[in-house]
This record gives C-alpha cells, structure tokens and sequence, in this order.
C-alpha cells in the first residue's frame, strides 16, 4: 500500500482549530446588573475561534439545549465574521444572559448594513455568499437589523426553550 | 488511497475563515492525481459557518472539474442540519460510511 502525504495527512488529520491564549485567559463572566441580567462584552478582532469559546463559557449557566446553544453560537460567529468581511473597522459582541433567553448584540462602525429585511430570502443553491444573515434568521428566534449614525447592530435573541 | 480508489481528508477543529485555506490545500494535494472519489470525514469538525460552507463549494467544484466526486461523511445532527439549511446538501453528497 503506497504511503501518499495526503495518506499520511488523512491519518494525522488535518488541524485546523486555533487557540488563542489570550482569549482563554479572558474572564467568562461581565458584569451583573440588579436585575440579575449578566452582561459580557467582547471585541471583535479576528479571533473567532476565540469569540465562540468565551460565547459559550458565558452561555453554560443559561443550560440551553445542545442544538440551541450550537444554533446560537454560529449565529454570534457568523455576525463578527460579517463584521470582520464588510465593515473593516471592527466591533463590539455584547452578550445578556437574563430569564429564559440570551441575547447578542453585534455592533459595527462601519455601518454598512442597512436593510432591515435582509436574509429573510435564501442564497440560491451552490451560491458563494449570501449564507450569514440568511443562517442567523434561521438559527435564532430573533434578528433584529438596526441602523443609525454610530453603525449598525444586529441583534440576535435565542429563547431557553 | 482505499483500494476501491477513495481518498479521505479528516479535516480537525473548527471550519471557518481560518481554517479555509488549510483545507482546500489538503483537498488540492489530493487533487493532484485526481482519485475516483475524495471524502470529507467530518467526525472531528464541530463547528462550520458559511466561511466552511463556501470552501466545501469549491472544493467539490474544483473535484468534479477533475472527474473526482467529492463527498461528506461522519456528518453529525448539527451541521447535517446546518447543510440542509444551506442546500450545501444539495450539492455536496453526503454518505453515511465511515473510512480512513
């Protein structure tokens, strides 16, 4: 049996996951507020392998259902990875924990997304773009589109149940 | 190379933007000399957005020019669903045998 690099790349597996020491030394928990809404805020950088593994620290006391959090979490990626694509000036993630849902809220300066209604249509099948907003819609019970002079924020809401 | 002529990438961690270029390079490689059939095990990816989604696309584009079809095994609940939503299975062949 003849030992191809892609064989021997097939048994060692190719290693595509980042850590990011940094972002692991980042605290999990923000802030409290009296209303016992959690609240953690993360910049949006490049690291998005980074972002999900403090986005789902942050979701563990929340006990959302594996498909849930899973659903939630690309969404969250999928936003920053928006922002990292279109605005070129990076952003905030700011995370709310509070009863019975979480919420994010994806915010750039650029402030390039400006249509309320976009991704409510899919991509055409085998399309190269258009998926993010398009997954975001389906993964969350709620994606909100807004917009004004300081740029835009998605805002994406999963309910506990 | 399995006898029956298949070649299987095991892709591992995350599929995104940072990992695109890794694994359409190992597809290339495998691409060199063009096997009947070239499978993505998905067993050790958790996780894949649209970044992951666009590089599976020309992947498999770049196999069929070469008459190679590429498929995706070992795929779990939630990117099947992730596939489904995408019509990336529409697509991209999705098998239920595991190799390699």
């Amino acid at each position: 049996m003849s030992k191809s690099p892609v064989a021997e790349a097939a048994r060692e597996g190719v290693r595509t996951a980042q850590e990011s020491p940094e972002a692991a030394q980042a605290p999990p928990e923000g802030e409290t507020a009296a209303d016992g809404v959690r609240t953690l805020s993360l910049p949006i950088a490049g690291d998005l392998a980074g972002i999900r593994r403090l986005a789902r620290r942050f979701l563990e006391p929340e006990a959302l259902d594996e498909m849930r959090e899973k659903n939630f979490i690309l969404a969250v990626s999928e936003a920053a990875n928006n922002v990292l694509d279109h605005a070129g000036t990076g952003g905030t993630i700011i995370l709310r924990r509070g009863a019975g849902r979480v919420v994010a809220e994806i915010s750039d300066r650029a402030g390039l997304l400006t249509d309320a209604e976009a991704g409510m249509v899919p991509p055409p099948v085998g399309s190269r773009r258009g998926y993010g907003l398009w997954l975001m819609r389906q993964m969350c019970d709620g994606v909100e589109i807004l917009h004004d002079p300081a740029g835009s924020t998605i805002r994406l809401t999963i309910l506990r149940a | 190379m399995d006898p029956d002529g298949s070649r299987v990438i095991i892709p591992i961690g995350d599929l995104d933007r940072d990992a695109a270029d890794t694994l359409a390079a190992a597809v290339n490689e495998s691409l060199a000399h063009p096997p009947g059939r070239l499978v993505i095990q998905m067993t050790h990816v958790q996780f894949c957005d649209s970044s992951g989604i666009v590089t599976l696309l020309d992947a498999h584009a770049d196999a069929a020019r070469l008459g190679t079809e590429l498929v995706l095994a070992d795929v779990g609940d939630h990117l099947r669903a992730l596939f489904q939503i995408s019509a990336l299975d529409q697509v991209v062949r999705i098998v239920e045998e595991s190799r390699g």
